[in-house]
């Protein structure tokens, strides 16, 4: 009997120019011009039938800032998002960190379809490590994992407001793949994942995880997602996956739209071989890197290739 | 330059606000916003001038931002619409949909003006093929390589060659996306070394904000057809006086590039231009010495901003460049 695939676009999406120009001016209805914004996207996700709906995160300015608001956090300089050419703000942790329930209160949970399966996402601990500056804890160790024990009480406060699949966002992890110590790394993410009542899968984007796929496999999450644009499929056939498995085939750094039948031939062939547990089809990264209209042309193609996609 | 510590603008200035209220006005004619444009950059021209640089341009008065002019000017692109820079900033990015190809030489009409009105040396501002490349989505060719090398090939270097021919002495290339992908250094190498192929003229290369400090650039820099690299330095140093390391730790890679037996010119990125507030002139003076105290030839050392000035005000953008070649005398006066 065939199985198929769900499908999810997780993460920032981009505004639409209206929006944009709003933002510009500053127009005083711009919280609710937000929350329009929102539904329609939501809508465009419906209309494209992915199986997880989410909040397109249109007021996140980036994947930190909501953070911004604990206690002991403070805005720091611009910096660069990996090799892309957006930019975030540093954080600066000065002094102890708790987790206060901020990735759900940063989304409007509300305005999501009660009969529908509810994802989220927020930083893995290792890359809200990697990317933010830590100016009270001691040593490394003692940051990572304190950024873990705030993420899980983030992602178990989610998991309590029926959201059904967390994905914890790793790009450092896949950008720094040569360098990594993944035996600190696995201990951390395995404390967020720890009594969450929530799927909760790794997503690896912006650097190839081929060369470490197989240590990535042994850390106790639900799954793993993989951006194809930087790891290609053929490196990964090889191996058996036991656990969940997401295939980010839909390039959100590029405009061009992906051939539906020949992706869905070539994920189909993949999943046949790995054989995972289950498996999703998501966008490679955030949205947020293409302009919008090309946005809601991506989630369609998303949609399309899930449900094209069939697998032993 | 046989000058100790030359002094130079890297590019745009905040463009006047008499001008933007102007040129967005449906009802005045294109003829007469022409003109407006004209008087901006002689304003620009000749404010400049009266700082006392030796190297200038217009402020970039003419257009619109670095990536977007140039593109719409350039076959084979389509613009996609607004991508997010940081917060609230966009940025329109356009798709590469077939091969790249050069229409008219969209810098001529600037460049003869700012000529037949200085007195300076003129440096024109040329947005790099890497960059372009790198801020663009590609559909057509099949690798990046291809693209910026096409970009490099049939736009940048026939547009410098057109500049040469009508004069343009010196040109620099700007290539803020130089050191973004550490692991493409080669192919921006080789994109500059294209742009340069027979262009009879200083080419310099700006490169700015990529990241890793351009640890990622020494090992290339001498294999780069470029008579200097001007660089950004300013914002991560500090506003000690002095020319120790420590006092100077914004400009440590410099020792790398010597290291590496760079010989080339540096242009000496001496105040931040995303802060308002001025780098007294000493400052200045010390960043320059400590330079020079490393290259040893203080004529390799040109005196510029880490980058071009619009986004700070017009008076504080002026009054940095003042800064700027205050502390180039007091850095000559020193080693005298």
């Amino acid at each position: 009997m065939h199985k198929l695939a769900k499908t999810h676009a997780l993460g920032i999406y981009p505004r639409s120019p209206k929006l944009i120009e709003a933002t510009r001016k500053n127009d005083r209805k711009l919280p609710q011009l937000f929350q329009m914004e929102k539904k329609k996207l939501i809508r465009e996700q419906r209309k494209a039938k992915l199986t997880y709906l989410c909040d397109p995160l249109l007021d996140w300015n980036d994947m930190f800032r909501p953070f911004s608001n604990l206690k002991n956090v403070s805005l720091g300089a611009l910096n660069r998002f990996f090799e892309t050419n957006t930019f975030y703000r540093k954080l600066i942790i000065n002094g102890e960190i708790n987790g206060s329930n901020i990735v759900k209160s940063h989304l409007t949970l509300s305005m999501l379809p009660k009969n529908k399966e509810i994802a989220a996402c927020m930083p893995d601990p290792y890359t809200f490590a990697d990317l933010n500056e830590n100016k009270y804890y001691k040593d490394f160790a003692d940051y990572l994992l304190a950024i873990a024990d705030m993420l899980k009480h983030e992602a178990q406060t989610l998991a309590k407001s029926k959201v059904k699949f967390i994905q914890l966002n790793a790009p450092s992890i896949a950008y720094n793949s040569d360098k990594i110590d993944i035996g600190i790394v696995k201990d951390a993410i395995e404390r967020v994942k720890d009594g969450v009542k929530a799927k909760v899968y790794l997503h690896l984007y912006f650097g190839d995880i081929s060369k470490i796929f197989s240590k990535l496999l042994d850390i106790k999450v639900d799954g793993l997602s993989i951006d194809l644009s930087y790891t290609t499929l053929n490196s990964l056939l090889d191996y058996r996956v036991d656990n969940g498995l997401c295939l980010g085939v839909i390039n959100a750094t590029n405009t061009k739209l992906e051939d539906v039948k020949e992706t869905a031939k070539i994920v189909s062939n993949a999943l046949d071989r790995m054989n995972p547990r289950e498996a999703y089809i998501s966008t490679t990264c955030d949205l947020e890197f293409l302009p919008y209209e090309f946005a809601i042309k991506k989630l369609s193609k998303l949609g399309a290739i899930g449900r094209s996609v069939k697998y032993e | 330059m046989n000058k100790s510590f030359p002094t130079q603008e890297i590019g745009s200035l905040k463009k006047p606000e008499w001008l933007l209220e102007l040129v967005k006005n449906e009802g005045i004619s294109e003829e007469d916003k022409s003109k407006a444009r004209n008087d901006a950059a002689y304003l620009n021209i000749k404010t400049l001038e009266d700082i006392g640089l030796d190297i200038i341009y217009d402020g970039e008065v003419r257009r619109v931002e670095m990536y977007e002019y140039p593109v719409r000017y350039i076959e084979g692109f389509k613009f996609a619409g607004l991508v997010r820079s940081w917060d609230n900033k966009y940025y329109k990015k356009a798709r590469c949909v077939s091969r790249v190809s050069y229409r008219t030489d969209f810098h001529l009409d600037e460049f003869l003006f700012v000529k037949k009105n200085s007195n300076r040396i003129v440096k024109v501002p040329v947005t790099g093929p890497y960059t372009l490349a790198d801020w663009s989505y590609n559909e057509y060719y099949n690798n990046k390589e291809e693209f910026v090398i096409d970009l490099a090939r049939n736009v940048v270097r026939p547009l410098m060659m057109d500049l040469v021919k009508h004069g343009a002495q010196v040109i620099q290339i700007d290539e803020p996306a130089a050191t973004t992908h550490p692991a493409e250094m080669r192919i921006f190498t080789e994109a500059i070394n294209e742009c340069a192929k027979g262009i009879d003229a200083k080419i310099t290369v700006h490169a700015c904000y990529s990241g890793n400090d351009y640890q990622a650039l020494v090992p290339y820099a001498n294999e780069i057809n470029t008579a200097q690299f001007a660089l950004e330095f300013a914002n991560r140093d500090t506003w000690q006086l002095g020319t120790t390391d420590d006092e100077r730790k914004g400009y440590s890679v410099l020792k790398a590039l010597k290291e590496y037996g760079f010989k080339g010119e540096i242009g000496l990125g001496v105040v931040d231009v995303h802060v308002d507030e001025l780098e007294p002139p000493e400052l200045v003076r010390d960043r320059l010495l400590y330079a020079a105290k490393i290259f040893g030839d203080p004529t390799k050392i040109y005196a510029n901003p880490d980058c071009g000035l619009r986004t700070r005000t017009r008076n504080i953008a002026f009054e940095k460049l003042r800064r700027v070649v205050q502390g180039a005398q007091l850095a000559r006066e020193a080693l005298k």
